[in-house]
């Protein structure tokens, strides 16, 4: 019995009142949150992250043409992605992300956000809406796109050996004669690119060639003339 | 309180997983959202916080 004991006694009436005291400031948390009212967030800069790519007039546009979720969800991530590559201090929240996306949509699931992140995006929408008779069409034009980007878009990295990543890209090429073929690169390997592209070139006959560049990706694209 | 690697646990000691990312919800990165009964509990990373506002729209 609590009453025996005056030091435990006084030690449980502590406790028991700062129990008592963390209920009360408690219960109008809880109660706004079950009245949906209130939303408990650790990290907010993550909310203003996702919301902010809501708010875009780039999303804004995509959004009319993309329909599957989960290709909206990514091209969100690329664009967040995008966001964050600009401060090396976010190193560890984009590897973070990165895994998230994995976890969640496999690796196919990363490249489709890569290829936002890169920019790539706006190439393949300005092709959609140029090359589509209606509006229907350029969606599945966006879609497959991104879909298939293991098709259509080849990631250079600063790794890749130029000659044998060269005959990769030619033998694809010659296999599937893809109306369009996109090479990308960031950062530092962009001169594996050139090096990749300047092989490619000489070898690849019946596609126009045309290149985008910003701070960090660099891209050519492979368009088909025949 | 260092929440880093203490995880939220559903009733019965079942760990609690993010519906939108496959991770175990973790204390400091806890998310909870209103909109349903009851409440949503996530894990915050930017792609369950995507994943949700579309979903719900732009709730939060």
């Amino acid at each position: 019995m609590r009453g025996d004991d005056p030091i435990r006694s006084a030690a449980a009436g502590v406790t028991d009142s700062a129990i008592d005291h963390a209920r009360e400031a408690v219960a109008p948390f809880l109660k706004k949150l079950f009245n949906h009212q209130l939303a408990f967030i650790q990290h907010p800069e993550n909310i203003d992250l996702a919301k902010e790519q809501r708010r875009k007039p780039e999303w804004q546009i995509y959004q009319e043409y993309v329909h599957d979720r989960r290709l909206r969800i990514l091209i969100q991530s690329g664009m967040s992605l995008r966001d964050l590559e600009g401060d090396p201090a976010n190193a560890d929240r984009i590897r973070g992300f990165r895994e998230n996306i994995v976890s969640r949509w496999g690796p196919e699931g990363l490249h489709i956000a890569q290829v936002v992140q890169t920019g790539l995006l706006a190439e393949v929408f300005g092709t959609a809406v140029r090359t589509s008779p209606g509006k229907k069409e350029a969606s599945e034009f966006i879609e497959d796109t991104l879909n298939d980007a293991e098709t259509y878009c080849v990631f250079v990295r600063v790794e890749d050996d130029p000659k044998k990543k060269a005959r990769e890209i030619v033998a694809r090429v010659d296999a599937i004669r893809p109306k369009f073929l996109y090479l990308l690169s960031k950062g530092k390997a962009k001169d594996v690119l050139h090096a990749v592209a300047k092989r490619v070139h000489k070898e690849v006959a019946g596609y126009g060639w045309s290149k985008k560049e910003d701070k960090y990706s660099f891209i050519y694209v492979l368009s088909r003339e025949r | 309180m260092d929440g880093t690697n203490t995880y939220v646990v559903r009733p019965g000691g079942a760990p609690l997983m993010d519906e939108y990312a496959n991770v175990q919800v973790r204390l400091d990165n806890m998310m909870v959202l209103p909109g349903d009964s009851p409440p949503v509990i996530l894990d915050d990373n930017p792609l369950s916080v995507a994943s949700y506002l579309e979903d719900h729209g732009d709730v939060l």
